[in-house]
C-alpha cells in the first residue's frame, strides 16, 4: 500500500516583487493509499500552498508531484479539495444539487443512479432531511459536511482537505472529526489533512507531517499509531502533543 | 409582491384623483388637459379598434429583437474578454467610449447606413443596451470567487463548460441587473427613436402612435398611449424582473 500520492524535490517561491517568500522548499512526502496523513504547522509556512499544488490549482516552480505514478499539473477530480471557508458550495445548488454536480460533469453514472449516489452520501454526513436545501440555509458545520459529501462521491483517489474544520465551535469540530474517522475507516480513502492543530493532528492522523515556516519545508514525519478513538488523556497522548509541540517550536514565531 | 402592488395601486389611485380634480376645475383647456373619462374612452378605442395594441405589439417585437442581439453580442464579448487580456483591453475601452453616447444620437447615422426601416431602431436599441450589459457581466464574472471557479475545476470542468456552469451563475446578479438597465435603456431608445421616425413619415409602434396622435390633436390618444407604456414598463419590471429575481437570486440567498 505504498506511494498513492508522492511528491519530490517541490519548491515554490512567491515573489510579488517587494516581497520573497520560500512557500515550499524541498519538499518529499510519499503518503500511502488509506493513510491519513495529516500535516501540522504554524500559520503561514506553506501548508495551503502544498496542498493546492496536489490539487493542481498552483504549479511548483520546481519537483514532481505523482498520483498513483502519474505526474499531475491541473485540477482534477481524482484530487478532490474540501476548503477551509464555508462558502464552497455553488449556491444556486441545492445540498444534493451540489453533491451530485461533479458526478454529472463526470458522467459518473446513469442519472436515477448519480442520484442514489449522492443521496447516500448526503444521508452519510446525516444531511438527508436538508437534501433538497440551498446552502445559504444551512449552518456552517453543515455546510462543510456537504463539502466532505460532494468529495466523498466523487471517489477521488484523494482527497485533500484544508483545514476544513478550523472556522467551527469546539463540540462541532468534535462531531465531525468523528464523522470523519468512521467515514475513513469505511471507505480508506487516502486523505491530506491539514490543521495548525495539534489536538486536532494527533486525533486524526496516521502519520502526521510537522511543517516549519520561512523556509516552508518539512521538518518531520510521525508515525501515529494509537488506538482509536483518542482522546487527550488517553495513554499515549500527551507525549504525542509534547513532542509535536517541540517539533512546533513556538519560540521561534513569538 | 403583493406588497408592491398594494403600494402601486394606492399610488395610482392618488394620482387619478388630484389628476381629475385639477381636470374638472378647468385650470387647463380641456383639449390639453381631458379628464380621466375622456383618456379611458380613447384607450378602450385605442385597443378595441386595435390600432394601440398593434403598435404596441410593434414596438415589443422591436425591443425584443434589439435585446436578444444584444444579449448574444454581450455573452460573446464578455466571455472573450474573460479569455483573451487584449480583448479584455479592447472592450474597456470601448465600452468607455459608447457607454455615454445616447443610442438616439446615433440614429441620423442609423438612417443613413440601414434607411428608414426597422433596422435603424433595432440598430439603436442593441446600441443603448450592449454596453451597460457588457460593463455589467464583465464586472460580474470579475467578481466570481475564486473558490467557485476552483470548485468547478476540481469537478472536472474546462473552458466554456466552466464559463457557462460556473461563471454565469455566479455572476447571476450581476446579469440580472445588467439586463434590467438594457429592457429601460431600450425602452427609452425605443420610444425616441420611433417618434423621430415619425417625423420622417415611417409608420409603427406607440412613439409613432404619439407623435401621430399630437398631430390630429387627440391628447387623450396621447395619454392613452402614456399609459399603455408605463403599463408594460411596470409589468416588466415587478413582474417579469420580479418573477426572475424570486426564483433565482433570492432564492438561492444571492440576493436579499
Ligand atoms: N498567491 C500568493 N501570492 C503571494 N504570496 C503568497 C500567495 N499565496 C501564499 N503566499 C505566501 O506564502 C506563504 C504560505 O502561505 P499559505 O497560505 O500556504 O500558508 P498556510 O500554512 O496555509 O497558512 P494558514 O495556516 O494561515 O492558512 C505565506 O507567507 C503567504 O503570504
Ligand atoms: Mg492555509
Amino acid at each position: 500500500m505504498a506511494g498513492v500520492l508522492q511528491l519530490t524535490g517541490i519548491n515554490k517561491i512567491f515573489d510579488t516583487g517587494k516581497q520573497h517568500v520560500t512557500a515550499l522548499e524541498n519538499v518529499d512526502i510519499d503518503i500511502g493509499g488509506g493513510d491519513l496523513f495529516c500535516i501540522l504547522g504554524p500559520s503561514g509556512c506553506g501548508k495551503s500552498t502544498l496542498l493546492r499544488c496536489i490539487a493542481g490549482f498552483e504549479h511548483p516552480d520546481s519537483g514532481e508531484i505523482l498520483v498513483d505514478g502519474k505526474a499531475v499539473d491541473r485540477p482534477g477530480p481524482d484530487r478532490v479539495m474540501v476548503f477551509q471557508g464555508f462558502d464552497q458550495l455553488l449556491p444556486w445548488k441545492t445540498v444534493l444539487e451540489n453533491v451530485e454536480y461533479p458526478l454529472k460533469v463526470n458522467k459518473t453514472a446513469a442519472k436515477k443512479e448519480r442520484r442514489d449516489i449522492s443521496m447516500e452520501f448526503v444521508s452519510l454526513v446525516g444531511l438527508a432531511d436538508f437534501a433538497h436545501n440551498y446552502p445559504h440555509q444551512l449552518s456552517g458545520g453543515m455546510k462543510q459536511r456537504v463539502a466532505i459529501a460532494r468529495a466523498l462521491a466523487m471517489n477521488p483517489k484523494v482527497l485533500l482537505m484544508d483545514e476544513p474544520f478550523a472556522s467551527l465551535d469546539a463540540q462541532t469540530r468534535t462531531a465531525l472529526q468523528n464523522e470523519l474517522i468512521s467515514i475513513w475507516e469505511r471507505f480508506r480513502t487516502t486523505i491530506v489533512f491539514i490543521t495548525h492543530n495539534i489536538q486536532e493532528a494527533i486525533i486524526l492522523g496516521s502519520r502526521i507531517a510537522v511543517m516549519s515556516k520561512q523556509p516552508g519545508t518539512i521538518k518531520e514525519i510521525i508515525e501515529n499509531n494509537l488506538d482509536r478513538p483518542r482522546f487527550v488523556g488517553y495513554p499515549g497522548f500527551d507525549e504525542k502533543w509534547k513532542v509535536l509541540h517541540a517539533l512546533l517550536d513556538f519560540n521561534r514565531l513569538s | 409582491m403583493k406588497e408592491i402592488f398594494r403600494k402601486r395601486v394606492l399610488f395610482i389611485l392618488l394620482l387619478a384623483v388630484a389628476w381629475e380634480s385639477a381636470a374638472r376645475a378647468g385650470f387647463f383647456p380641456p383639449l390639453l388637459f381631458p379628464s380621466l373619462g375622456r383618456i379611458w374612452d380613447s384607450l378602450k378605442d385605442g385597443v378595441m379598434s386595435g390600432e394601440l395594441v398593434g403598435n404596441a405589439v410593434f414596438s415589443l417585437y422591436l425591443i425584443i429583437t434589439g435585446l436578444v442581439i444584444a444579449v448574444i453580442l454581450t455573452v460573446l464579448f464578455s466571455s472573450l474578454a474573460m479569455v483573451s487580456k487584449n480583448f479584455d483591453n479592447f472592450l474597456d475601452t470601448a465600452v468607455a467610449v459608447m457607454n455615454p453616447l445616447p443610442g438616439i444620437a446615433l440614429l441620423p447615422l442609423a438612417i443613413l447606413w440601414f434607411g428608414t426601416g426597422q433596422e435603424s431602431i433595432i440598430f439603436v436599441i442593441v446600441h443603448a443596451t450592449l454596453w451597460p450589459m457588457i460593463l455589467n457581466t464583465v464586472a460580474g464574472f470579475r467578481t466570481v470567487p475564486v473558490i467557485f471557479r476552483e470548485v468547478g475545476q476540481n469537478a472536472g470542468l474546462t473552458g466554456p463548460r466552466l464559463v457557462f456552469s460556473i461563471m454565469v451563475p455566479a455572476a447571476f446578479p450581476y446579469l440580472l441587473t445588467g439586463l434590467k438597465i438594457g429592457w429601460s435603456r431600450a425602452w427609452r431608445a425605443l420610444i425616441a427613436a420611433e417618434m423621430v421616425f415619425g417625423t420622417a413619415g415611417v409608420s409603427g409602434g406607440l412613439g409613432w402612435f404619439i407623435y401621430k396622435q399630437r398631430y390630429l390633436m387627440d391628447i387623450s390618444g396621447v395619454f392613452a398611449a402614456l399609459i399603455v407604456i408605463v403599463l408594460i414598463g411596470i409589468l416588466v419590471e415587478d413582474l417579469f424582473f420580479g418573477i426572475i429575481e424570486k426564483k433565482t437570486v433570492r432564492r438561492w440567498g444571492m440576493m436579499v
